[in-house]
C-alpha cells in the first residue's frame, strides 16, 4: 500500500502510547492498531478528527503517499 | 464472540434444531449401514430370503423429477401403484447393484448436506453469523441439495434402465422432468448463500474501518 501511516512516530514524539490515545479518542486499542499498521480499509472522518485533535496535528502529518 | 443483537430465544431454538440434525445424522448413518449390510448379504448369499425373492413393487406415475410409464401384458391399462411379481433371474445382481450404488450416492449427498446444515446452525449459535466459513457452508449446502435432486431423477432412470433389461416382460418408459417448486427452492438456497457471502464482505469492511 502506498499510503503510509505515521501514527507511531507522532505518538513517540508526544510520549504517548496507542493505548493512551485509543482511550482518549474512544476507540479500542485493537482498532487503533489496525490503523497504525496500515491494515485499515477505511478511516472515519470523526476518528481522523479525534486523532488530530489529541495529537495536535494535521491529517497530512498522519498520512503520506509514498508513490 | 456471541452476538448481542440475537434474540434470547434464538439459542434455545438453535440448540433444539442442532440436536434434531445430529439425531438425523446418527439415524441416517445407522440406516445407511444396515441397508448396505443387507444389500451385501443379498449379493453374496446363496439364498435370497423368501419375501424378497421375486417380488417387485412397481410405482407408476409422476414423482418430483421423473415420469414413469409401464406396459406389460399382466398390467392393467392405466396402473398407478402396482405390486406384481416379475421373474428376476437369481444370477442377475445388476438390479440390486445399481439400486444399492445409486442409493449410496444419494445417502452420502443427504448426509453431507445435513452435516453442512448442522455446522451452520452450530456456528449461528456460537459465533458471529457473518463469517467466511458460513458463506462456504451455505454454498456447499445449496450445491449438495442441487446434486441430490438431480441424482434422485438420474437414479430412477438408471434403475429403470437396468430393470427393463433384467425383466424383459415389462416395458418401462421413464423421463426426467423439472418441477417449478423444487427448482425454485434450490435457487433460493443459492441466493441466500450469495447474500451471506456479500454480508461477510460487508462485515470485513466494517471490521477494518476505524
Amino acid at each position: 500500500m502506498s499510503i503510509q501511516i505515521h501514527l507511531d512516530l507522532l505518538l513517540a514524539k508526544r510520549g504517548m502510547t496507542q493505548k493512551d490515545l485509543a482511550g482518549r479518542i474512544g476507540i479500542t486499542p485493537a482498532n487503533l492498531n489496525i490503523f497504525a499498521t496500515g491494515k485499515a480499509r477505511a478511516v472515519r472522518f470523526s476518528t481522523l478528527e479525534a486523532i488530530c485533535r489529541e495529537l495536535n496535528c494535521q491529517p497530512g502529518d498522519l498520512l503520506s503517499n509514498d508513490d | 464472540m456471541k452476538s448481542k443483537t440475537r434474540p434470547h430465544y434464538f439459542s434455545g431454538w438453535a440448540r433444539l434444531f442442532e440436536w434434531l440434525l445430529s439425531l438425523l445424522l446418527v439415524i441416517g448413518t445407522l440406516a445407511c449401514a444396515v441397508y448396505f449390510a443387507g444389500s451385501a448379504y443379498l449379493l453374496f448369499a446363496d439364498e435370497i430370503p423368501g419375501f424378497m425373492d421375486r417380488e417387485i413393487l412397481l410405482e407408476v406415475g409422476s414423482s418430483s423429477y421423473t415420469t414413469t410409464e409401464a406396459s406389460a401384458p399382466m398390467l392393467p391399462p392405466e396402473p398407478k401403484l402396482v405390486e406384481v411379481e416379475f421373474p428376476i433371474p437369481r444370477d442377475e445382481p445388476r438390479l440390486l447393484l445399481t439400486h444399492t450404488s445409486t442409493a449410496l450416492i444419494g445417502f452420502l449427498l443427504g448426509l453431507a448436506a445435513t452435516f453442512q446444515l448442522l455446522k451452520f446452525v452450530r456456528s449461528l449459535r456460537l459465533d458471529h453469523p457473518f463469517i467466511p466459513q458460513n458463506a462456504h457452508r451455505l454454498r456447499c449446502f445449496a450445491w449438495l441439495i442441487l446434486f441430490g435432486s438431480i441424482w434422485q431423477g438420474v437414479a430412477v432412470l438408471l434403475v429403470a434402465l437396468v430393470a427393463s433389461d433384467v425383466i424383459p416382460d415389462i416395458n418401462l418408459n421413464i423421463s426426467l422432468r423439472g418441477e417449478g417448486v423444487p427448482i425454485l427452492t434450490i435457487f433460493t438456497f443459492f441466493i441466500i448463500a450469495e447474500v451471506f457471502a456479500v454480508g461477510v464482505k460487508m462485515k470485513e469492511e466494517a471490521d477494518l474501518t476505524v
